[in-house]
């Protein structure tokens, strides 16, 4: 997958999980702040990406977590290292 | 009733509010926390001192026909004496007065800022209120793996309900949009399956709509709103293997049938009202 394709499907999950609108999410969007989610929120998010990542995210990487662009890297890194462990 | 009057009116219930909520934090409810007598009557006493007091403010809204609002029967199913969570859309600004008006010992989740707040801090803490996440700090992410929650707002409502007292939470949050409700949180649904607390889910109506989020104070309706607080079937959790997310989705389903009949009923006043400002 592209960081393009990664950030789409990013997109797709907060807006079918969280009822945002495409529109307010850019990569520099802050999830508490900007996009209103909570920490609840956090972790129905973490679930939906497993989906995509098929891996488990270490809790100490997703505390760091603060922004769309945040979530794309991570993402991106744990597909990343998957494929390098096959 | 003249508009001006509808505004002052609306006015003087905001600094009846205010000048309350600081005489009950700082003098009424500290007396009747530190004085003498065995916990559960000084419990007592600090429930009817609250009880009297939203019914009073209610009452006052009624008398000057701000509001218009007749009790409903409550729903039969709610043991006496037990703890349970009660949740509710938010189309106005006393939703919480009008709720915590019908049932005694019910408090509620209240915003940060109003934790911080000078006024209203002392009322909050002694009347056993819980505080909402910080907007200002940055949210405890979890300690266990990352699919755990550990947020202490959640935690807070689980120990609330555990002790054995009702709380009432707004799942959207905030007040709803102007015409849709906004997205179900499921944390105060999570807090009540993992307490193992029933669920009442109470729908407040509103028509004409007044004291909106996005709606200036003084942008009064031309007459007082009628507030009636309908009871969907109570959700038992104990025993029951239940899903805070599909829950959530459930009752927001159930909630946007019944706003959709609300909105209607708002277009129908309205629309008579144009026909009869047109005819006059």
């Amino acid at each position: 997958m592209t960081r393009a394709e990664i950030s789409q499907r990013v997109v797709g999950i907060l807006v079918k999980t969280f009822e945002l609108d495409p529109a307010d999410i850019r990569p520099e969007s802050r999830l508490y702040e900007d996009l209103d989610l909570d920490s609840i929120d956090a972790v129905d998010m973490f679930v939906e990406l497993h989906e995509i990542t098929g891996r488990r995210i270490d809790p100490e990487v997703a505390r760091k977590i603060r922004t769309v662009d945040d979530i794309v890297g991570l993402v991106e890194s744990e597909l990343a290292s998957a494929g390098a462990a096959s | 009733m003249p508009k001006f009057l509808r505004i002052l009116f609306t006015g003087s219930a905001f600094v009846a509010f205010f000048f309350t909520a600081s005489v009950l934090g700082r003098l009424l409810l500290p007396i009747a926390v530190h004085w003498p007598g065995s916990p559960e009557r000084r419990q007592a006493r600090r429930q009817r001192l609250l009880l009297l007091s939203y019914r009073s403010f209610i009452g006052y809204m009624r008398a000057l026909g701000l509001i218009h609002f007749a009790r409903p029967a409550l729903p039969a199913d709610l043991p006496p004496g037990q703890p349970y969570l009660l949740i509710a859309n938010h189309p106005s600004l006393i939703d919480v007065l009008v709720l915590t008006s019908l049932l005694p010992g019910l408090t509620s989740v209240a915003k940060a800022s109003w934790f911080r707040s000078w006024l209203m801090r002392p009322l909050l803490e002694y009347a056993g209120y819980i505080p909402g996440a910080d907007d200002r700090a940055l949210p405890e992410a979890s300690d266990g793996e990352a699919g755990e929650d550990r947020s202490p707002v959640l935690l807070r409502m689980v120990e609330h309900l555990r002790a054995g007292h009702p709380l009432l939470v707004f799942p959207e949050a905030s007040r709803s949009h102007e015409r849709s409700l906004r997205r179900f949180r499921r944390g105060a649904i999570e807090a009540a399956i993992r307490a193992g607390v029933p669920i009442v889910p109470a729908f407040i109506s509103v028509v004409p709509p007044m004291l909106m989020k996005h709606q200036a104070w003084y942008d009064v309706p031309a007459r007082g709103g009628r507030y009636t607080v309908e009871f969907f079937p109570v959700i038992a959790t104990a025993g029951h293997n239940l899903d805070s997310r599909a829950l959530a989705r459930e009752l927001r389903a159930r909630y946007e049938q019944r706003h959709a009949q609300m909105l209607a009923e708002r277009d129908a006043l309205a629309a008579a009202g144009s026909r009869k400002a047109l005819a006059g």
